[in-house]
């Protein structure tokens, strides 16, 4: 392989590239999920490799699923040619930050290959998920899944580095949807979406008391479709660490990836409020908020040895003791907000997209509660858990989240059970609001495995870390 | 991109190789090339050509699928061995209905060669006549210019052979001012349609009249949603409640309303692939010929989405809207056509008193899907409108809105349908709409 990249180099430096790396991607996943007694297993493998080329300052980029020779010049040559293309409108050349030249070999610790375990086996538990969520008659879907992914990768530069990894991904979960009562509601386990993700083998699996938990979740979805309304009004919110995930993601991961802050995502995705003067200064939140992004945390779903500019994993702060303090950059952008060295963000889909800046992991730091203390020293408020809906807006200010179950808090006590629950503020507010963070114990990483952006449209996976937090004054139940 | 002989023989060395009961194979190619630009400069430049195949085997009741990308016929005996040891070691059975035989499909005109293969230099030259426009208004422009081809290919062991091609295009562009911004957008089958400096002039005259944006209560308003933010609203129709599934299970708002009332009866809604530049497939996933559905008509629900599956519980027939043979999300309209009305959109901003103009919404999501309350923000344009006339930017503003309460208030549709772009087979045709009552929720500061 690193013989058909070096070729790739070659060639593009032929063609005059100031700049040139490679990527050879070799993908396994195997996807099982059973749905109302039905079950279906899809495996894919695929293969290919893209040229990512500079030419006077300007990016070019092109990929192939077919790795032959002739092949490998023609993508490396087309990389050069859209290159020239691009410095035809160019107001400033592309300036890489220096990273020192790697050979290295990485690779994701596994204890059981989950491609090894017996199909039989997966599929048996996925079977006894569904016969107990489908035990009642209210419950008109059962869904419940398992997913591994394995991805080889080689990566070859012009810069002389040379890396391989191996990374490998392991997670599932399952849903119920109860239909009664002109209502229908939906529970899932361990978090919503297609469950949780970490890196790693079938233990993760394993770990999970799936079938433990599956009668609780059956029970929770009839139970929602005859409980109360979250109601209009301002209460202060406890969530729970599966729901908390998506708050970092959207209002904190996304405003921080530097790209969008430098309007690169402007006609997509959008930008950020999290602009360059507010480094360093703004506010962001709380003082107990310290928010950490980290490559090489165990088992999140961005933890590798280098991501796809050649930068070795790291870990650094984006918000301290409330204060804004970092970003997520890559090469191109690092220069940007000074700094001599990128933060290795820089990601793609697969072999056949460029990489962009993706959020890596990022955690909220354990804080010195015990959840039961924060419950009882709670006068109004409503606990809610697990995602059921996201929005915000472009500058990543304005957000409006659903949970699927959420249960009402009177005079320090845990009360009724409540549906249809969500909740809206603008971000530095919210974050402004948090007073109370539970500690380690209750802290887990949850793995995102869908995270959109770019155009052509690109998914990334990367996991967020945290432990039930509580907000003060929040408006809840927008719309009921 | 590979034409129907090569990616049909493809398939028949597969068909040959495999002893399953019951083999298919589907193939699906992706040209797309597509400049990025932002800050007034180009900042990504791409172009990929992918295939992805998929064999679905069936031995005694069960399935195995595999997926996989290069099209080199070496490899593929490893593919179907997998299939048939995924097919082998299972031990539940599930019904399997009989594949789809040879069938009879309508094509409308959809791929263009040249549009599949524009070079990058034509593609950077039309940005370039873009961010000129802007640079002469002295603001800042980002968007995409982007071009391909897609093409889909069916066949399986009892002779289906099912092909089809389409190119696109695609410009977008948001132009912005300190305190405001603009966005226009053209999506077509070929290249020879679009007008890329008409549609650059829209997005700088959005930004620069939406400057200075005043501040606005949340609450009830009239609308004018321009067709972008039209399809942003129907497009959940599309995959939720207009899901066959999700009616036949009793997961959607229309369970059990066929016949009924269920909109303005100003309101007809249409699946037609066949609509002129759309772009849809003649068929569906599993080869069955896709059928013009009528939706809803005059405000009543008509017809759902069916595959066989979805037929054979409501004891309908199969009009062709299968995901594929294994699929358990349910059939969907994937090509909406709202129906136009008689006014032009300007003649709709005259009749109304005191209202907001929409350009696009952001990021919209479905938070109760019972009652279609769906909520998202306004962007990139929204003006207020008093006595007929736009009278100045707004900022931006969050709604939480039922979908269909929003079609029971429609007061106006105008006289001219845009084509929204949607992959795979998707894409809308819509009009603008005015309509009553719409509920924004909340604001932001911009
Ligand atoms: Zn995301």
């Amino acid at each position: 392989m690193f013989k058909l990249g070096k070729l790739a180099i070659d060639v593009a430096k032929h063609y005059g590239a100031d700049y040139a790396d490679i990527r050879i991607i070799d993908t396994k996943n195997e996807e099982i999920n059973v749905k109302n007694g039905k079950l279906n297993v899809d495996y894919s493998n695929t293969l290919g490799f893209g040229v990512r080329v500079l030419f006077k300052g300007s990016w070019g980029f092109s990929s192939s699923d077919n790795l032959s020779v002739s092949e490998i010049k023609k993508v490396s040559k087309e990389a050069v040619m859209i290159a020239k293309a691009s410095s035809m409108l160019q107001k400033e050349k592309v300036q890489l930050a220096r990273e020192d030249v790697y050979h290295d070999h990485w690779f994701t610790p596994v204890l059981k290959n989950p491609f090894r375990v017996p199909l039989e086996k997966k599929v048996e538990l996925l079977f006894k998920i569904d016969e107990i969520l489908r035990k009642k008659s209210e419950i008109k879907v059962a869904s419940s899944e398992m997913s591994f992914q394995n991805i080889r990768k080689w990566f070859i530069s012009s810069e002389d580095s040379e890396i391989v990894q191996d990374l490998l991904r392991s997670g599932g979960g399952y849903s119920a949807t109860a239909v009664g009562n002109n209502d229908m509601q939906t529970r899932s386990y361990p978090a919503s979406f297609g469950g949780q993700y970490y890196s790693g083998g079938y233990e993760i699996i394993e770990q999970m008391e799936l079938l433990q938990n599956a009668e609780r979740i059956r029970d929770e979805a009839i139970a929602l479709l005859s409980a109360p309304q979250c109601p209009n009004e301002i209460k202060d919110i406890i969530l729970g660490g599966a729901q908390m995930v998506l708050q970092i993601h959207e209002s904190v991961g996304h405003a921080t990836e530097l790209d969008r802050v430098l309007g690169y995502e402007e006609n997509y995705a959008g930008s950020s409020f999290a602009t360059l003067e507010k480094y360093k200064k703004f506010k962001y939140g709380s003082n107990i908020v310290n928010l950490f992004a980290d490559a090489t945390i165990p088992m999140g779903l961005a933890t590798q040895g280098y991501d796809d500019d050649g930068v070795k994993s790291q870990r650094w702060d984006i918000v301290k003791n409330g204060i804004l303090t970092g970003y997520m950059t890559n090469r191109e952008l690092a220069h940007k907000i000074k700094d001599t060295r990128s933060k290795g963000c820089n990601r793609s889909q697969g072999f056949y997209s460029i990489p962009i800046i993706r959020i890596s992991n990022l955690s909220l730091a354990p804080g010195e509660w015990e959840l039961e203390d924060l419950i009882k020293d709670t006068k109004d408020g409503i606990y809610m858990d697990v995602n059921r809906s996201w929005s915000i807006d472009q500058r990543r200010l304005n957000f409006q989240f659903g949970c699927e179950i959420g249960y009402e808090i009177k005079n320090g006590k845990l009360g009724r059970m409540l549906k249809n629950c969500s909740y809206q503020d603008i971000t530095p507010n919210f974050w402004n609001k948090c007073d109370a963070i539970c500690n380690e114990n209750y802290w887990d990483l949850w793995g995102v495995i869908n995270c959109g952006k770019g155009q052509p449209g690109q998914r990334a996976e990367m996991s967020h870390g945290s432990a039930p937090a509580r907000f003060r004054k929040v408006e809840v139940g927008i719309g009921n | 991109m590979l034409k129907k002989e090569k990616l049909l023989d493809f398939a028949d060395t597969i068909l040959k190789l495999s002893d399953a009961d019951m083999t298919t194979v589907t193939v699906a190619g992706t040209k797309e090339s597509l400049t990025r630009f932002s800050n007034n400069q180009i900042t990504q430049n791409v172009d990929s050509l992918k295939y992805s195949f998929t064999i679905r085997t069936v031995y005694d009741g069960k399935v195995g699928v595999v997926n996989g990308t290069s099209l080199e016929k070496k490899n593929l005996s490893k593919f179907i061995e997998k299939a048939k040891d995924i097919a082998k070691n299972q031990t539940h059975k599930k019904e399997i209905f009989p594949l789809s035989s040879k069938q009879d499909y309508t094509f409308t005109k959809s791929f263009d060669k040249k549009t599949e293969n524009l070079a990058p230099e034509i593609r950077a030259k039309y940005v370039k006549d873009a961010v000129k426009l802007c640079e002469k208004e002295r603001l800042e422009s980002a968007g995409i210019f982007s071009n391909g081809a897609t093409c889909v290919v069916i066949a399986n062991s009892n002779e289906l052979e099912a092909h089809n091609e389409t190119s696109n295009v695609t410009f977008s562009i948001t132009v912005q001012t300190k305190d405001s911004s603009g966005w226009a957008e053209q999506n077509e089958l070929s290249i020879n349609d679009m007008d890329i400096i008409g549609k650059t002039k829209i997005a700088i005259e959005k930004a620069k009249k939406s400057k200075n944006p005043k501040d606005l209560k949340p609450g009830k308003y009239t609308v004018l949603l321009e067709p972008a933010a039209v399809a942003d609203l129907i497009s959940f129709l599309s995959y939720t409640t207009f899901n066959g599934l999700m009616i036949s299970e009793g997961r959607s708002p229309l369970s059990g309303k066929i016949g009924e009332k269920i909109s303005s009866t100003m309101i007809n809604l249409y699946d037609d692939p066949y609509f002129k530049g759309v772009g849809g497939l003649p068929f569906d996933f599993e080869g069955f010929p896709r059928k013009k559905l009528t939706l809803i008509e005059n405000g009543i629900l008509k017809e759902i989405p069916t595959d066989r599956k979805v037929a054979k519980m409501l004891k309908i027939d199969n009009n062709g809207h299968s995901l594929g043979p294994d699929d358990e999300y349910g059939p969907l309209p994937l090509n909406l056509y709202l129906k136009e009305g008689d006014l032009s959109f300007e003649k709709m901003v005259e009749s109304t008193q005191n209202g907001l103009l929409i350009t696009q919404f952001h990021y919209v999501n479905m938070l109760n899907p019972i009652t279609t309350t769906i909520t998202g923000m306004t962007r990139n344009g929204i003006f207020f409108i008093e006595d007929g006339k736009v009278k100045h930017g707004v900022k931006n503003l969050r709604f939480t809105q039922s979908i269909l309460e929003a079609l029971e208030n429609v007061s106006m549709i105008s006289n001219k349908v845009v084509l929204q772009s949607g992959g795979f087979g998707g894409g809308f045709a819509v009009p603008g709409l005015k309509i009553d009552h719409f509920n924004f929720t909340s604001k932001t500061e911009f």
